[in-house]
């Protein structure tokens, strides 16, 4: 009852997690099609001031520490199961999700070593010359592009992985 | 649209393109993973 109860608990925050970080990604996705290069301190600024710092803050707190909830359930699930070992060097049956674990391990340090850097320049949260904050827009884009990318084979082998897909 | 200086245009510039490159990955891993799996019951 009490493991059966913390695996789903570990699934459904997995699952919940994924659905804020890649949501967000996959709204910003739509929403900006295309590269859009950065137009300078009024694009960025809200005459509103703080409250509009505070809440574009708090949007990317959320998808940023999200990311990290989803890796830490996806470890814990696959060490409550004892598949650490063949997933993360990728053995038998556990090749599907241990791929994806690499390619979520990927995107997480996307996240959090190159776009979080570049957004905190184009955002505004720390100062910096226009000329660096539109050069900053662009990685983001890119860099979100990348994770956007990978989530497509990243979700093929979660679904595959839990269905035993690629080892009929 | 204008990119900043060393920049060139990417794949990813499209929405088509990142889903063909996202596509042709899963493709890549798919294979990837059953040819790792092989043998391993």
């Amino acid at each position: 009852m009490t493991d059966g109860l913390i695996d789903a608990v570990l699934r459904w925050a997995h699952v919940g997690g994924a659905l804020v970080w890649i949501g967000h990604n996959y709204a910003n996705f739509i929403s900006r099609p295309h590269f859009v290069p950065f137009a300078g301190e009024a694009a960025a600024v809200d005459p509103s001031g703080n409250d509009f710092q505070a809440r574009l803050s708090r949007e990317h707190g959320t998808f940023r520490w999200a990311s990290l909830l989803v890796w830490c359930t996806g470890l814990a699930m696959l060490w409550r199961a004892g598949l650490v070992a063949d997933a993360l060097s990728l053995r038998g049956a556990a090749v599907p999700i241990g791929l994806g674990f690499w390619i979520g391990t990927v995107m997480v340090l996307n996240l959090w070593l190159v776009l979080w850097p570049h957004q905190k320049k184009v955002l505004g949260f720390v100062s910096a010359p226009l000329e660096e904050r539109a050069r900053c827009s662009r990685v983001t884009f890119l860099s979100a592009r990348v994770n956007t990318m990978l989530s497509i084979p990243l979700l093929f082998l979660m679904v595959a992985g839990a269905h035993g897909l690629l080892l009929d | 649209m204008a990119l900043p200086p060393g920049y060139r245009r990417t794949p990813f510039d499209s929405v088509g393109g990142t889903f063909a490159c996202g596509l042709i990955l899963t493709v890549a891993v798919a294979l990837l993973a059953r040819f790792l799996a092989l043998g391993h019951p």
